[in-house]
Parts: structure tokens; sequence; C-alpha cells
């Protein structure tokens, strides 16, 4: 792997190249496949695991997805007493839809004309992966979790997201314990928009505090 | 102290905005660190800290190369299984010309 390279931003602060922001080559690719193949079949054959359990494992990764938190958003838009019980005890609210947290809380977060937030995991990449699926590979790059924290205006204008100079920005540090949910603007013209429709507006990045919600193209037909 | 993973707030450069199919290799080492956690081997926890404990060379080879090599190093520390075990493994596969996360 390269070492890290120094270039220079506009302020004369060093730069690092961050190499886990790449790709691999093959070579190395070709280690780590063949190790997780290794692992599996040690820890089955010495009855550690089985067979079973990755199978389970897989099939639950699978059946995460930003779908989700697209309805848990919808909601909460939708429904006043949802929305109270889901930014006051996350875990909790989400049980309705049969969301497991496994080891974490839930933490939701609401935007509004004062406030926006972002989520970010400095340390690694904790994030509610029952909720969300997997997350990008861009929150898991050393570029985001270096910058968010200290220059997260820079940071959402490169995803387009531009904040009025009067809207505070409220970064949210994830750890092992605690998940955190945005809870997007709900986007003008939506008046009674029933849940599913609602949802179709709810990106993954709104959830992340990257982007808003997605602005209906037209009034849905009544 | 600053371990390797304590990146907040260090300058970098612009994001690269991408995102990418997880890869099968990566997602079965995913899938054996949840099987691992639901039997109660291990805690997301421990997980963690092999992952801050691993040396900055070896942390900066890339996001899912460093859970792998956590990951093992769990395991070892665990008494489950040696790296040593593992690498033998890995040679036996690519002596039989095997594939990979099948």
């Amino acid at each position: 792997m390269s070492d890290k390279q120094v270039e220079l931003n506009e302020h004369g602060h060093e730069l690092l190249a961050w190499s886990d922001d790449s790709r691999h080559d093959v070579d190395e690719a070709d280690h780590y496949v063949l190790m997780a193949d290794a692992i599996r079949d040690l820890l089955i054959e010495k009855g550690v695991i089985k067979a079973g359990d990755v199978r389970e494992q897989l099939e639950f990764m699978d059946s995460r997805s930003e779908d989700m938190g697209a309805r848990i958003v919808a909601r909460a838009w939708a429904n006043p007493d949802f929305k109270e019980r889901l930014l006051a005890n996350g875990t909790e609210a989400i049980k309705e839809f049969d969301i497991p947290m496994l080891d974490a809380e839930l933490v939701v977060v609401e935007n509004t004309n004062e406030f926006h937030n972002m989520v970010v995991c400095t340390l690694c990449s904790c994030y509610p992966r029952t909720i969300l699926g997997m997350p990008p590979d861009w929150y898991k790059s050393k570029t985001y979790r270096s910058r968010s924290v200290n220059e997260p205006r820079a940071v959402l204008k490169e995803f387009g997201t531009d904040l009025a100079d009067d809207v505070a920005v409220r970064v949210h540090d994830s750890n092992a314990d605690m998940r955190y949910l945005v809870l997007p603007l709900r986007p003008e013209g939506t008046d009674g928009w029933s849940e599913p429709e609602l949802a179709k507006l709810v990106s993954r990045d709104s959830m992340i505090g990257v982007s808003p919600a997605t602005e209906p193209a037209t009034e849905p037909e009544t | 102290m600053v371990g390797v993973h304590d990146i907040g707030g260090l300058p970098a450069g612009p994001m690269i905005i991408e995102d990418h199919e997880m890869e099968p290799w990566f997602k079965l080492l995913n899938a054996i660190a949840g099987a691992m956690r639901s039997r109660g081997h291990t805690t997301i926890h421990e997980m963690r800290r092999c992952l801050e404990s691993l040396p900055q060379g070896v942390y900066d080879r890339g996001y899912a190369e460093r859970w792998s090599e956590a990951v093992c190093d769990l395991l070892e520390e665990k008494g489950l299984l040696t790296k040593a075990e593992v690498l033998e493994r890995i040679a036996e596969m690519r002596a039989a010309g095997g594939g990979g996360a099948s």
C-alpha cells in the first residue's frame, strides 16, 4: 500500500491522502477473500459456529435497507404521537416496526428551520444498520470521519447541501452504544399524503443528514 | 493517547462520494462476525478494541482489510483459532486453486 502522501490545502495545512478511500489491488484483495473463507471453514469445523448461523446472518443483512428508515420517518411525519415517542426513545418506538437495534440505542434527531443534524462515526463506522442497511463507502471513509466534525458545512456543500447561515449544524458522533437517525424536514406540499407516499421522499442520505428529503415533483392525484 | 482510529477533526481532502455493492467476501466476513456475536463468543466492544489496536500500517490497508485482521486477532485472543491456522488454510486453498467467498 502507498504511504501517506503529503499535500497542502489552501491554508497550508497538511492533507493526508487516506489510503482506504480508494480501491485496492487484486493481489491483496485475494488474500482477504481467501481469509474469509478460511475463517468460516475453520470455525465450522471446530464447531464454534454452524453453517446455518452464517446463512442466517447473510439473510438478515439482505433484509435490511433504507426502506425501513423511510417508513419510520414517514410515520413520524404523518403521526404526531409517533413522532413524539420516536424523539423521546427511538429504540422503544421502532419496536412497532419489529426492527431490532441489537446492541445499541437509537437516538432520533429532528431537523428544523433552526437546526440541521448530521451523523458521522469518527472512530469507525457505527451506523443504524438494522434500519438503513450497511453504511455507504463514503460514510466509512477517513475523509468523512475526519472532516465532518470540524467543517460540517463544507462537507455538506460537497454533497450539494448548502445551508443558510442562520441554520445551526449539529453533528452527532456515533458509537458502539448509540446510533443516530436524522428526521429530515417534511417537504412542503405534502399535506394529506399517506405514509407510503411520504416514504418515497425519504432518501438514505436525508436520514444520515447530508441532504434534505426529496421535494415532491407533482401533487399526488387525489 | 490518540489511537490510529481517532481521526475526528484531522484535515483531509475533498469528499469522494461513492458507494459500491459490498463485496461477497466482506459480506461473508460480516456474517461470520455477526454469528460470533449472536453465539455469545464475542462482543462489539471487543471487536472495536481489536480494530483500534491494529498497527497503523495494517489499519491503513482499507476498511474491509482491517476488519478481517481484527476478526482474526479477536478469534485468536479467544483461543478459537490461530492466525497460523488461517494462513495455513489460505495456503492450502491457493495450492488447490480455490476460488473464494463460496
